[in-house]
């Protein structure tokens, strides 16, 4: 079971780690689409409705690609001025309450309701409704699916890793062994 | 029970919920769902997606990843660390010199970037302890610092400037435009006050002693002021210029402000491919960051809608005297105490369009001029103890011998600052319309 | 009796006179219906952004469990069903009275019905704009080589169009129409009309006014209706929804005519502005490009192709009886008349 668990909050961190990286290389490649879009046109004279529309569709890739692993670098808008005086441990249970209570949940109803939005645009092949523009509208839409997924999946790592911190805490001995330097 | 009340302890619940310390992201969002459910089954959450694809893929919102990317490549190219000691060596000889010189280039670093995070960060990493050695009062030093690392959010380029024109549906570089003036007047208001402690208080804000001016020339001087102010300079200015000028769209602009920001810092010889990435990841970070605000925001937004929130506020506006006027003191006074408890991003995107709908009919209010006083107390917010954001920002990275007291008493001067400078566009619309009409937005 | 309380989201900004709030508008629609169905229906009326965004009305009312109405206007839907584009308007296509005749008894109903019914909605044509100005340039277009390269706001179809002979259309928030024209990041743009272009203030970015608007001759709003509320509704109250939607058709198409007619005035009188006629190479062009792109769409799909006929034939028909009647009236016999009678 352990093992199980050390094996999956590996696989979870791998993960977030390669969303993090699509979220980087997508803002590389939405810098460059912008900036190459306007150059376009001020120095050619050339614009392509779909061109801009990909704008979108890599934003909304970046952005949601993003989010997990900025949950992971613990980048949040946060109020702290509670919970910076709690310790160690109590901070543990503050992130898998907020993990396990509030983060769980709300990815699964995101997702929940995202689900059908995506489908319906799919099974009726929306596309822009810009002649000239990006087909599949479902894409960044799906986007918003793959988001919440990798958030739920940073989330299950949080809850692992908390609890496998935890778990140790509480399992230590009362009177922890003396300083391996010390005794070396 | 009426709905509106379910609405009222939604907004009670999401108080507490933020105060736990918990991702604010995630206590906007729960609150909603829980209270959706209470009050009308969640129903009306199906219409969540369109809301959330709504966001992440707006076309003004998408000038802030461009905007955070040239604001962190410039910060790479340490262009404000250059800045402060120039600055601070060619204004030595003054009491309180060194302080302007953080002003000063809290003014710069504000038109390069709208991030007060690293504003703050790196002027308390390299000011602080400066001021502090210099025998500064640690109070006016953190306050400075705080102060005018925030310059950034009222000065163009801004997030909140940017997500403020996407809310009330106005143009982007009108906004730029006007909200100029009041920045910059602010900044003046904020070097009158030091002028004036130096004049009453010198040792509170001591000069520089004569062998530390004397360990760098005048030559040097002009040399750095050319080769590391002038370009960083030069791109803020093209790029501000593009957009007020109105010569390209602000999300093109930004674009080449992005661009830009990468060739100054190879021209400065601070581009490498581990500079590129930490550049890229943390302009992920922190537009993550905005927009999973953003996104949680809709289920707020949402289950207020089907709470009847809004009778709530149209009961509350009714109950406010003195018509237009008193319906905008009044969001004005909301904003200002919101903002000891919660930032921009909840106020701008949760507040304001409550109140959107009773301002918009309002023959003799610009929605412009609102949305500058609004702006503007959001200033406020980031220096109200306790949660302001600076505060919090200059706390995680201020030396061991800072007190958190010192931190908050010392930006107290500047709130009343701010205020002073909210008034006066209050009193007079036309600090910030004038700049958009002379230039004919 | 049962009392039917529904969420009516739209395609507008708050506070657009035409769209959201003047006569015929979305908001006027509601008050109609709640009043002529003495209070069994109430409508609320949510402006874009408030429940969901602009675009997003269709798909909430066809799901219909929290919004049951959309406002709006067809086009906008042309990237779900290319179909939709026919029952808004047509490039060189009819005004309003020819559209009008195709849409109620020229078969132009029963195919929108048609294209709507996989979306589980059942239309209602609501408003019209009249004829479209062509819009705002900045500089004169003499010639179809004064379009290569020009940067113009056209969203849709007509977008399309302008790229097929060498302009690039360019999509902008409403927000930014103003901004981007009177700055010349765009060269040229386009919005309604003289009354709702003055209210956006385009006459001060632009002076001159190309007209007459080929891509839009007759821009028609909708109201969709989730047809399982349709469903849910009494006979009598389908009736009163069905007279309050041909009432509003005809309040806000007149209404706009008068206040155009009004503003066309002030804005040569009192803003300098110039109406300008569009070369006939560029038309010419423009046609050949329609042509091309509606024959394409029609070939791909066959309920395109069947809207795509029917709406020609009737057109042909129309036109007959039109240049007999309506366009000999408004050139001989309006202009002998008004020397006379002024
Ligand atoms: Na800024
Ligand atoms: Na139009």
């Amino acid at each position: 079971m352990y093992l199980f668990l050390h094996r999956l909050e590996r696989v979870l961190y791998r993960i977030t780690s390669i969303s993090g990286w699509v979220a980087a290389v997508s803002m590389a490649a939405l810098i460059l689409l912008v900036f190459g879009n306007m150059a376009a046109r001020y120095l050619m004279g050339f614009g392509a409705v779909w061109l801009q529309e990909l704008e979108w569709y890599i934003l909304s890739l970046s952005v949601m690609t993003a989010i997990a692993y900025a949950m992971r670098a613990d980048e949040h808008v946060r109020v702290d001025i509670f919970s910076s005086r709690l310790n160690r441990k109590g901070r543990m249970w503050l992130d898998m309450l907020t993990m396990t209570l509030v983060a769980v949940p709300v990815a699964i109803l995101v997702l929940y309701y995202t689900w059908p939005f995506v489908q319906t645009s799919y099974v009726r092949g929306e596309r822009s409704p810009n002649a000239g523009g990006m087909p599949w509208t479902f894409l960044p839409k799906a986007m918003i699916l793959l988001g919440f997924f990798l958030i739920l999946s940073e989330s299950i790592r949080k809850i692992i890793s908390v609890g496998r911190r935890l778990s140790f805490h509480y399992r230590r001995p009362a009177n922890p062994p003396r300083n391996r330097n010390h005794a070396a | 029970m009426p709905l509106e009340y379910i609405a009222l302890m939604m907004i009670i619940g999401f108080f507490v919920l933020v105060l736990t310390g918990m991702p604010v992201a995630f206590a906007i969002a729960a609150v909603g769902f829980i209270f959706g459910f209470i009050g009308f089954d969640g129903w009306l959450f199906e219409l969540l997606p369109s809301r959330i694809f709504g966001s992440v893929t707006n076309y003004t919102l998408l000038a802030i990843p461009l905007f955070v990317f040239m604001g962190v490549m410039l910060d790479k190219t340490r262009v404000a660390e250059r800045m402060l000691d120039v600055i601070g060596h060619a204004s030595g000889a003054l009491p309180g010199g060194m302080a302007l010189a953080v002003i000063l280039v809290g003014v710069l670093m504000g038109a390069a970037t709208g991030i007060v995070g690293a504003a703050i960060v790196t002027l308390t990493l390299m000011a602080l302890p400066t001021l502090i050695r210099r025998g500064y009062k640690p109070t006016v030093a953190c306050g400075t610092i705080c102060a005018s690392g925030t310059l950034g959010q009222i000065i163009p380029p801004s997030l909140v400037l940017l997500v403020l024109a996407d809310t009330m549906n106005l143009s982007v570089g009108s906004l730029f435009a006007a909200a100029l003036v009041p920045g910059l007047a602010l900044a003046t208001l904020y070097v009158l006050y030091l002028l004036v402690l130096a004049w009453y208080n010198s040792a509170d804000v001591p000069a520089l002693d004569a062998a530390e001016r004397a360990s760098i020339s005048k030559t040097q001087i002009m040399k750095d002021l050319v080769t590391s102010v002038l370009p960083p300079l030069a791109l803020v200015l093209a790029v501000l210029g593009a957009i007020i000028g109105g010569v390209a769209a602000p999300t093109e602009a930004a674009s080449v402000g992005a661009v830009g920001a990468v060739v100054v810092a190879a021209l400065m010889r601070r581009l490498s491919m581990p500079v590129l990435n930490d550049a890229l990841l943390t302009t992920v970070r922190i537009t993550a960051m905005v927009f999973f605000v953003l996104i949680a925001s809709q289920v707020f937004a949402l289950a207020f809608r089907g709470l009847d929130g809004e009778l709530l506020v149209e009961g509350m506006l009714n109950w406010v005297p003195g018509g237009p006027y008193g319906t905008l003191l009044f969001m004005m006074l909301l904003i200002f105490l919101l903002g000891f408890f919660l930032e921009w991003i909840q106020i701008t995107y949760i507040v304001v369009p409550l109140f959107l709908p009773f301002l918009a009919g309002v023959p003799e209010f610009s929605m412009v001029w609102i949305a500058i006083l609004i702006a503007m107390n959001l200033q406020t917010s980031f220096l109200t103890p306790p949660f302001g954001w600076s505060l919090i920002f200059m706390k995680g990275v201020a030396p061991k011998g800072i007190k958190t007291s010192d931190i908050y008493r010392g930006a107290i001067p500047f709130v009343i600052i701010q205020l002073v400078a909210l008034a006066l566009i209050i009193a007079f619309p036309a600090i910030a319309l004038w700049l958009p009409e002379a230039i004919g937005w | 009796q049962q009392t039917f309380n529904w969420r009516m989201t739209t395609t507008w900004p708050a506070g657009l006179p035409f769209f959201q709030t003047g006569p015929g508008s979305a908001t006027d629609f509601a008050r109609r219906v709640e009043e002529m169905s003495g209070g069994r229906i109430r409508i609320r009326v949510y402006s874009a952004g408030e429940l969901v965004p602009a675009f997003e009305g269709f798909d909430a009312a066809s799901a219909g469990r929290q919004v049951q109405l959309n406002h709006g206007c067809a086009y906008y839907w042309a990237g779900k069903s290319f179909a939709a584009q026919y029952f808004t308007t047509v490039p060189f296509g009819m005004t309003f009275q020819g559209h009008n005749a195709w849409m109620n008894f020229g078969g132009g109903y029963e195919l929108y019905e048609e294209t709507y019914r996989p979306f589980n909605l059942v239309p209602l044509v609501v408003g019209c704009t009249g004829v479209q100005p062509v819009g705002w340039f900045r500089r004169p277009v003499e010639s179809l080589a004064d379009f290569r390269g020009l940067n113009i706001r056209m969203p849709g179809l007509a977008g399309d169009i302008y790229n097929a002979i060498g302009a690039n259309a360019r999509l902008l928030p409403g927000g930014e129409l103003f901004a981007a024209l009177e700055r010349g990041a765009i060269d040229a743009a386009e919005w309604v009309g003289p009354y709702s272009d003055r209210e956006l203030g385009l006459h001060r970015a632009a002076s001159l006014y190309y007209s007459s608007g080929w891509h839009e001759p007759a821009t028609s709003t909708e109201v969709v209706v989730n047809r399982s509320a349709w469903d849910s509704l009494p006979a009598d109250l389908q009736a009163v929804m069905r007279n309050a939607a041909a009432a509003c058709n005809i309040t806000s198409h007149t209404w706009l005519e008068a206040q155009n007619a009004d503003a066309l005035d002030d804005l040569i009188n009192n803003h300098g502005t110039q109406f300008l006629p569009l070369p006939d190479d560029v038309i010419q062009a423009l046609l050949e490009a329609t042509k091309d792109i509606l024959s394409d769409n029609a070939r791909r799909d066959d309920l395109v192709r069947r809207v795509n006929e029917s709406y020609f034939t009737f057109k042909a028909k129309h036109d007959r009886w039109n240049q007999n009647s309506e366009t000999m009236f408004q050139t001989q016999i309006r202009d002998l008349g008004q020397q006379i009678l002024g």
